[in-house]
């Protein structure tokens, strides 16, 4: 029968503690991959809520800011009917609105026919005719529809501040449209707002508009460089206009900082800007971080545990069979006399208790037939003795027959020469051979 | 030897090696003192440099523990400041805070062709070439400008709301100041659309001033209504004002645009910026500096104007600044 090739030799022990370790392991980790799995979900949505709050809280400062502004400018046309009172009087409103909110930089009021009533400037009044036309374009007819008008961000050409043009309608007692009274609003009064505004310990806020361009952060120097963040996921989703309630939902990406961030935002709706909250990755999940530690140290803890549980009960299994096994050896190389030493009351027992009385029957069985193999052997010596005696006697008698077939042969040669001695002398006297005839 | 264990005693060595270094950079930078040279070329102004100071404290530089200062003052001595800033490139300090434009100017030359970062601020970037844009001023440098058209602009406006019936405007200047002519030309044609006439002075020194004054008093009229300064130098030299209100003192002609105060006597009104603010903003931009962003990569920032108005001046010439100028401005002096 063939032999199958053994291509190395692994230890038993070894084997059974690799495999005990392994089903443990698998075990270990499913169960904590699992727990982890829950955990993140269940610490990814609480983050996801904590910063949909924190980013709606913000959406409504940032509101908040504009709106009042948008009442300072109503209320200081309402509480004089702007429209109404003198130029003078028109004119000192204007100042004094000016004076009083820092944001506004130009102030113009405007008639129904778009003519410039008064106009109030903390610069020069080098812009002023730009502003005046501006403010007579959109704003004005959006105005003049009673309706606010909140412009899109544009920047100025020297210091690359964002500025908007907001306006108001004027109306008289009667409600009906008189006037409108618009303002350039310098965001940069936003921006300590929004640095202001606190997202856990590290995060920080942003407002974008819907080109993604960014308009206020507490980093005014990215601001002056009109930077356009739509290359970070979370803008670019409000640039794409995602409508579904889940758009701005925090989601993990690369924050304004580079680093990894959960993300949310929260459109205005008007203004169409968002405001969006970054939180590091690394405080947002902080408490998971702290558990999966727990777990990491636990796990490393409890797999010691098992290679030492795995290497103690594949010894305990492999030991009886690594005795039996050497045994098997020991028989092989001729020693039957040593008992295989195993107390288990197990299967393991009964193999090795099998394996001794097998033993010891082969053992008695060797002995009857090395007696035997003696007895023929001695058998073999008599026989062949008696058998090299008779054949010494037969040689000597072969020999003694041989030396007389030897003097029977040579009297025959003595009497043939004579013959021969016979019939020359014959020959030589003239008369015929009597034992040869010559040719 | 076994090559194995060679190979294995290299192997830590370099571990060791990498780590000491690793653990020698880190406690380097930790312990790094930021070495910072401030120069103040205006007297005027020295409350930027400590704000300056104030708002790198408030961004959590600690004096003498991460952040060593070296605070020289001079007042328009090109030489001095020379040597100063000289000094500073020598000793390799990490930046460079200079104001004002001269100072600017003379801290961009002293840091060229090394790797210290200048932020200046009170300095005019129009017809300096201080930088090259507003939006990326390159070159290692940036800072707070001081917009010196639109102010000089809004301080003939400021002029003509409190004095509408002046036809004749006096206006004194440093000669060859880099940012004049600009300024000039923009309220030359605010003037000509006001219907003013803006005599203009270029001043080489404090004795020419003088004498030009001395001249125009000889006829007893000196041939103006009011003086304004445009933004350069000879306005926030107090002497030069002391040299304008030996003239116009006595005739109740008034002075405006920059402010100076005396005893006795002030400007009328000034349009200029918050200097403390100012301070402030610089040392936002020297925060980031040192965080490793390039100064050249940076924006200008640009102040807020700052009107003040010397009601007590106004009293005494006899004018009425009207409710409109006063509640725009930012600061009313009584």
């Amino acid at each position: 029968m063939a032999t199958k090739e053994i291509k190395g030799f692994r230890s038993l022990a070894v084997t059974l503690t690799t495999a005990f370790l392994a089903v443990a392991s698998a075990i270990l980790l499913a169960a904590v991959g699992l727990e982890l799995g829950v955990n993140f979900q269940s610490q990814h949505e609480s983050v996801a809520r904590q910063q949909q709050l924190i980013a709606q809280a913000a959406a409504d400062e940032v509101k908040g800011f504009i709106q009042e502004k948008v009442s300072e400018l109503g209320a200081a046309g309402r509480l004089r009917d702007l429209a109404a009172v003198s130029p003078a009087q028109q004119q000192l409103t204007l100042d004094k609105l000016l004076g009083l909110e820092p944001a506004f930089r130009r102030l113009i009021l405007l008639d129904k026919q778009k003519q410039a009533l008064a106009s109030s400037s903390r610069l020069s009044t080098a812009g002023s005719g730009r502003f005046a036309a501006e403010a007579g374009g959109d704003p004005f007819l959006n105005a003049s529809q009673q309706a606010v008008s909140l412009g899109s961000v544009h920047y100025d050409d020297i210091t690359g501040e964002p500025l908007m043009t907001i306006a108001v309608p004027i109306t008289d007692i009667f409600n009906d449209f008189q006037a409108v009274l618009a303002a350039e609003l310098n965001l940069k009064f936003m921006w300590d707002l929004v640095d202001k505004i606190k997202a856990g310990k590290t995060g920080l806020a942003y407002v974008v508009n819907r080109q993604g361009e960014l308009i206020a952060f507490g980093d005014i120097s990215r601001v002056l460089a009109r930077e356009n963040l739509t290359r970070l996921n979370t803008v670019n989703r409000f640039v794409k206009g995602a409508l579904s309630p889940a758009a701005g939902q925090a989601n993990i990406s690369r924050g304004i900082k580079g680093n990894l961030v959960v993300a949310s935002y929260v459109p205005l709706g008007a203004p169409d800007w968002a405001v969006v909250v970054e939180l590091p990755l690394a405080e947002a999940y902080q408490p998971l971080i702290g558990s999966l530690l727990i777990t990491l140290a636990s796990v490393i803890v409890l797999l010691i545990l098992s290679a030492a549980v795995a290497s103690y009960l594949s010894k305990k299994i492999a030991g009886p069979i690594i005795k039996l096994s050497g045994a098997a050896a020991r028989i092989g190389g001729g020693n039957w006399d040593a008992p295989i030493d195993i107390a288990a009351g197990d299967e393991i027992g009964e193999l090795a208790e099998s394996f001794n009385q097998m033993t010891a029957r082969l053992a008695t069985a060797q002995r009857e037939l090395t007696g035997h193999a003696r007895s023929l052997e001695q058998k073999v010596a008599e026989r062949t003795a008696e058998l090299e005696q008779a054949k010494t006697v037969l040689e000597q008698k072969v020999s003694e027959l041989e030396q007389f077939y030897q003097a029977a042969i040579g009297r025959e040669l003595q009497l043939i020469e004579r013959e021969k001695e016979i019939d020359d002398l014959l020959g030589e006297s003239g008369r015929p051979p009597k034992y040869h005839n010559q040719v | 030897m076994n090559k194995k264990l060679l190979n294995g005693l290299i192997v830590i060595l370099a571990i060791v090696v990498a780590l000491g270094a690793v653990f020698f950079y880190v406690q380097k930078k930790a312990g790094k003192a930021y070495r910072v040279g401030i120069l103040s070329g205006l007297n005027n102004f020295i409350v930027i440099g400590d704000s300056f100071k104030a708002g790198l404290a408030s961004l959590g530089y600690v004096e003498g523990k991460n952040i060593v200062y070296d605070y020289q003052k001079t007042n328009f001595e090109p030489d001095k400041e020379k040597q100063i800033l000289d000094k500073f490139v020598a000793e390799k300090t990490d930046l460079i805070f200079g104001f004002n434009t001269e100072v600017g100017l003379a801290a961009k030359a002293a840091a060229r062709g090394t790797k210290i970062p200048v932020v200046f601020a009170m300095a005019i970037v129009e017809g300096s070439n201080l930088i090259k844009s507003v939006r990326r001023p390159g070159d290692n440098i940036t800072g707070v400008r001081y917009p010196g058209v639109e102010f000089a602009l809004k301080r003939f406006e400021v002029l003509r709301e409190i004095l509408p019936r002046a036809k004749k405007i006096w206006v004194p200047y440093q000669k060859d100041y880099p940012s004049v002519p600009l300024e000039l030309a923009a309220v030359r044609q605010a003037a000509a659309a006001a219907g003013v006439t803006i005599i203009e002075f270029p001043a080489a020194n404090l004795a020419s001033l003088r004498a030009e004054l001395e001249r125009r008093s000889k006829s007893g009229d000196l041939g103006f209504d009011a003086v304004l300064y445009v933004p350069e130098s000879l306005s926030t030299m107090k002497e030069a004002f002391e040299i304008i209100a030996e003239f116009t003192r006595a005739r109740k002609i008034p002075v405006g645009g920059t402010k100076i105060l005396t005893e006795d006597y002030g400007t009328l009104f000034s349009v200029s910026i918050d200097a403390p603010d100012m301070g402030r903003l610089a040392a936002y931009l020297a925060d980031k500096i040192l965080r490793g962003i390039p100064a050249g990569t940076i924006p200008v920032v640009s102040p807020e104007p700052y009107i003040s108005i010397n009601y007590k001046v106004a009293r005494e010439l006899g004018l009425t600044v009207s409710e409109n100028l006063l509640t725009k401005a930012n600061e009313i002096i009584r």
